[in-house]
C-alpha cells in the first residue's frame, strides 16, 4: 500500500506492506522492517532498527498529532486512493487556502484590531480574548487578507467558534 | 484535638494538603463543582460535598456553601490551599466566627499586606527598601505623564489588586501610558473589582527572589531560605529554584533578615512568603507578601526536609514552633517546572480537553503534585495548572539534569502543555549557567522556538510512518459483498473523499 504524508511542510513517499510479524517499509530506496505494537488508543510502540520509539497519537484537523520525545508535529496522510484522486485534480485540501481562525478557548472578545480588507501577515496581533481573567492575545496563523470578522467587542465565544476569515496568500 | 479539615480548594493544591492530613492522622473534606465530581482530589478525600455549578464564583468561592459544608461534616479547621479564597479576609474572618480553626494568617496581616499602600508604608517603617514610586493610588488630579517622567522610563503600571501578571503593565514610552492604564484598569475591575491603579520605576533585567517564612502564634518567625522565580511570562511564574543561583550567602542572610523583620511588623503567623526584586547591583526591594501557601512551596520543603502544610495545621492549631534558624539547613538544590494546560510553542495558549493517556515521571530525587487521572476533562472554569514537577538533587547540575530526564518521560496526551517547553529551558546554555533574570523568557524563546524546528528532521520519517501504520491497523475497509453490485467501488470512495 502506497502512502503520501506531509509532516512539517515536508511531502514523504513511501509504501508499507503486512507481513506475519510487523510490517514492511519502503522508504527513500531502502527497506525497513518495523516492530508495531498498538499500546491503546492513543499510543504506540515501534521499534525500528533496534530502536524503540514511544509515540502517542490523536485526530486533528483531518490528520493526526503525533507526538515522539516530546515533539509535537500534525501529519496528513493520503493512501493510494487519495494520492490518485490528487493527480487527477481532485484534492480539495491544496486548492482551499481560505482559513477560518477558530477560538481557541472560551473567552470574551475585549478588542479586535482588524477590520474586513485589513491585510494581515503571520503572527500579527487580530484580538484579545479575555479567558481564565487573562486577557490573550489571539495572533494569525496565516498571512492574507481578513475577508470578514465575526466578533465585536463584548462578543462571547466557545472554544471552536470562528472569530474571522483570512483569505490565504 | 482536630480531628478534621476541610480542604477549600481544587487539583495539585488539594491533594498536596489531604496528604499531609493522612500522614498527621486527620479526616478530610473536600468540596467540588459540578465538573469535579470525578476529579481526583475528591477520590481522594475521605468526604465530598458539593457546593456548587462549574464557575468558580458559583462555588469554589462560595463561603456561606462551604461553610454549610463545615458545619454539615463536622469539620473543626479549614485549609484554603492557594488561590480562590486563601487572601480573602471575609473568608477568614467568617471561619473564625463559627468557632472553626483557620489555617491561615491572622486577619490583620492578610488584610495589610492585600493592600499595596500599607504593604509597602509597612516596609519602609521596618526598614526593608521599597522600589521608587508614586506611593499612593493615581487619582483624577494626577497628571500621571508628568509623575511618570518624574520616575523615569520604563515605568509599571499596576492595580491595587493587581498580580500573577493580571493588571500589570510595563511603559516603555509616554506614547504608550494612557491607553496601557486604561487596559490596566479594565483587568483590574472585571478580575478585583477595584480599580485603584499605581505607578512606580520598573527595574529592568531584575531577579524575581522570594523568602520562605514561618512564624507561630507566640512570636517566634524564621526564614526558610529564597526561590529565585525570574522564569516567567506576563508576571507568571513557570520555573523556580533554590537556592537561587544569583545571590550568595552573604545577601541570602541578609534579605531573610528583612523579610522577618517585615513579618514581625506585621504579626504574621503561618506560612508566608516576602517577594522581592534583586536588580544586576544586587540592590534588593520589597515587592510583595503574598500570605498563604505558595504554589512552588514545594522546593522549599525539599531543600529544607520541612513539610510546610504540616506547619501550616501546628501553626494553626496554637503549637510552637518545631524549629529555630540554627537549625535550617539547606540541602542540594530543588528545581520545580509548572505543568500548565498551554501551548508554550504558541503565545501560551490556553489548552482544554480530554486527558487520554497520561504517563507519569517517578525515579530518584523525583516529585510530583498534581491532579491528573485519565478520562478527566480539563475545563476551562479553572486555573491552567496541572501539577509540578519538582526534582532534587544535591547540586544544580545533578538537580538539572534530572528535571530533564522527568521531563522527558512525562506524557499527557490530549493536551497541550508546556513541557516541551520546559524541556528546552532545561537545555538552554544560560538557564544552565545559572545565568538569566526575569526577561529570560521573552528573550530566549525565539531561540527556543527555532531549535525546536531544526531538530525535527531525522525523525519526520517516523512521524510519517506511524501516521501510516495506525491507519492501516485502525481502517480496516469492509469488504465489498456481492449484493453490492449496484455500487460502484470508485463513486463510494470518490463520496468518502469528499465528505472527509
Amino acid at each position: 500500500m502506497k502512502f503520501q504524508a506531509t509532516v512539517d511542510d515536508q511531502t514523504i513517499d513511501f509504501s508499507v506492506e503486512t507481513q506475519t510479524q510487523g510490517f514492511s517499509v519502503q522508504i527513500n530506496d531502502s527497506t525497513l522492517t518495523i516492530d508495531c505494537i498498538r499500546l491503546s488508543p492513543y499510543s504506540y510502540s515501534l521499534i525500528i532498527n533496534g530502536r524503540s520509539y514511544y509515540l502517542s497519537l490523536t485526530n486533528k484537523n483531518g490528520g493526526y498529532r503525533i507526538t515522539l520525545d516530546q515533539q509535537s508535529f500534525c501529519v496528513q496522510l493520503k493512501d493510494e486512493t487519495q494520492i490518485l484522486l490528487g493527480k487527477f485534480g481532485l484534492n480539495k485540501t491544496i486548492a482551499d487556502t481560505t482559513q477560518n481562525i477558530i477560538s481557541p478557548i472560551p473567552g470574551l472578545v475585549r478588542q479586535v484590531f482588524v477590520k474586513s480588507g485589513d491585510k494581515i501577515e503571520k503572527n500579527d496581533k487580530l484580538l484579545i480574548l479575555e479567558a481564565m481573567k487573562m486577557e490573550n492575545e489571539i495572533v494569525s496563523t496565516v498571512s492574507g487578507v481578513v475577508s470578514e470578522v465575526y466578533v465585536k467587542p463584548g462578543s462571547s465565544k466557545n472554544k471552536g467558534d470562528p472569530l474571522l476569515r483570512i483569505e490565504g496568500d | 484535638m482536630h480531628n478534621k479539615i476541610l480542604v477549600a480548594n481544587r487539583g495539585e493544591i488539594a491533594i498536596r494538603v489531604m496528604r499531609t492530613c493522612r500522614e498527621m492522622g486527620i479526616r478530610t473534606v473536600g468540596v467540588f463543582s459540578s465538573a469535579d465530581r470525578t476529579a481526583p482530589h475528591i477520590l481522594m478525600a475521605d468526604e465530598a460535598y458539593q457546593i456548587g455549578p462549574p464557575p468558580a464564583a458559583e462555588s469554589y468561592l462560595k463561603i456561606d456553601r462551604i461553610l454549610e459544608v463545615a458545619q454539615e461534616s463536622g469539620a473543626t479547621m479549614i485549609h484554603p490551599g492557594y488561590g480562590f479564597l486563601s487572601e480573602n479576609i471575609q473568608f477568614a474572618q467568617a471561619i473564625i466566627e463559627k468557632g472553626l480553626t483557620w489555617i491561615g494568617p491572622p486577619v490583620k496581616a492578610i488584610r495589610e499586606m492585600g493592600d499595596k499602600t500599607v504593604a509597602r508604608q509597612t516596609a519602609i517603617d521596618a526598614g526593608v527598601p521599597v522600589v521608587p514610586g508614586l506611593e499612593r493610588p493615581l487619582t483624577i488630579n494626577d497628571d500621571p505623564v508628568a509623575i511618570s517622567r518624574e520616575i523615569g522610563y520604563p515605568v509599571l503600571v499596576k492595580a491595587a489588586g493587581g498580580g500573577g501578571g493580571k493588571g500589570m503593565r510595563i511603559v516603555t514610552k509616554e506614547t504608550d501610558l494612557v491607553d496601557f492604564i486604561e487596559r490596566a484598569r479594565s483587568e483590574a475591575i472585571s478580575s478585583f473589582a477595584d480599580d485603584r491603579i499605581f505607578i512606580e520605576k520598573y527595574l529592568e533585567n531584575p531577579h524575581h527572589i522570594e523568602i520562605q517564612i514561618l512564624a507561630d502564634r507566640h512570636g517566634n518567625c524564621i526564614a526558610l531560605g529564597e526561590r529565585e522565580c525570574s522564569i516567567q511570562r506576563r508576571y507568571q511564574k513557570i520555573i523556580e529554584e533554590s537556592p537561587s543561583p544569583f545571590i550568595d550567602e552573604n545577601l541570602r542572610r541578609i534579605i531573610m533578615g528583612k523579610a522577618v523583620d517585615l513579618a514581625q511588623a506585621v504579626g504574621y503567623a503561618g506560612v508566608g512568603t516576602v517577594e522581592f526584586l534583586v536588580d544586576s547591583q544586587y540592590n534588593y526591594y520589597f515587592l510583595e507578601m503574598n500570605t498563604r501557601l505558595q504554589v512552588e512551596h514545594p522546593v522549599t520543603e525539599m531543600i529544607t526536609g520541612i513539610d510546610l502544610v504540616r506547619q501550616q495545621i501546628k501553626i494553626a492549631q496554637g503549637d510552637v514552633l518545631e524549629y529555630s534558624q540554627s537549625e535550617i539547613n539547606f540541602h542540594g538544590h530543588a528545581i520545580e517546572c509548572r505543568i500548565y494546560a498551554e501551548d508554550g510553542f504558541n503565545n501560551f495558549t490556553p489548552s482544554v480537553g480530554t486527558i487520554h493517556e497520561l504517563v507519569l515521571p517517578d525515579g530518584f530525587g523525583v516529585r510530583l503534585d498534581h491532579g491528573l487521572r485519565v478520562g478527566e476533562e480539563v475545563t476551562p472554569y479553572y486555573d491552567p495548572l496541572l501539577g509540578k514537577l519538582i526534582v532534587h538533587g544535591s547540586t544544580r547540575a545533578g538537580a538539572i539534569s534530572g528535571m530533564h530526564r522527568a521531563l522527558s518521560e512525562f506524557h499527557i496526551v490530549g493536551l497541550e502543555t508546556i513541557i516541551p517547553l520546559c524541556l528546552t529551558i532545561m537545555e538552554n546554555t544560560r538557564f544552565r549557567n545559572g545565568n538569566y533574570d526575569t526577561h529570560f523568557l521573552i528573550d530566549e524563546l525565539k531561540n527556543i522556538r527555532s531549535q525546536k524546528s531544526t531538530n525535527v528532521a531525522e525523525k519526520r520519517n517516523v512521524f510519517a510512518v506511524a501516521a501510516a501504520l495506525h491507519h492501516t491497523m485502525t481502517n480496516r475497509k469492509p469488504k465489498i459483498t456481492t449484493g453490492n453490485h449496484a455500487l460502484s467501488n470508485w463513486k463510494m470512495t470518490g463520496r468518502q473523499v469528499e465528505l472527509q
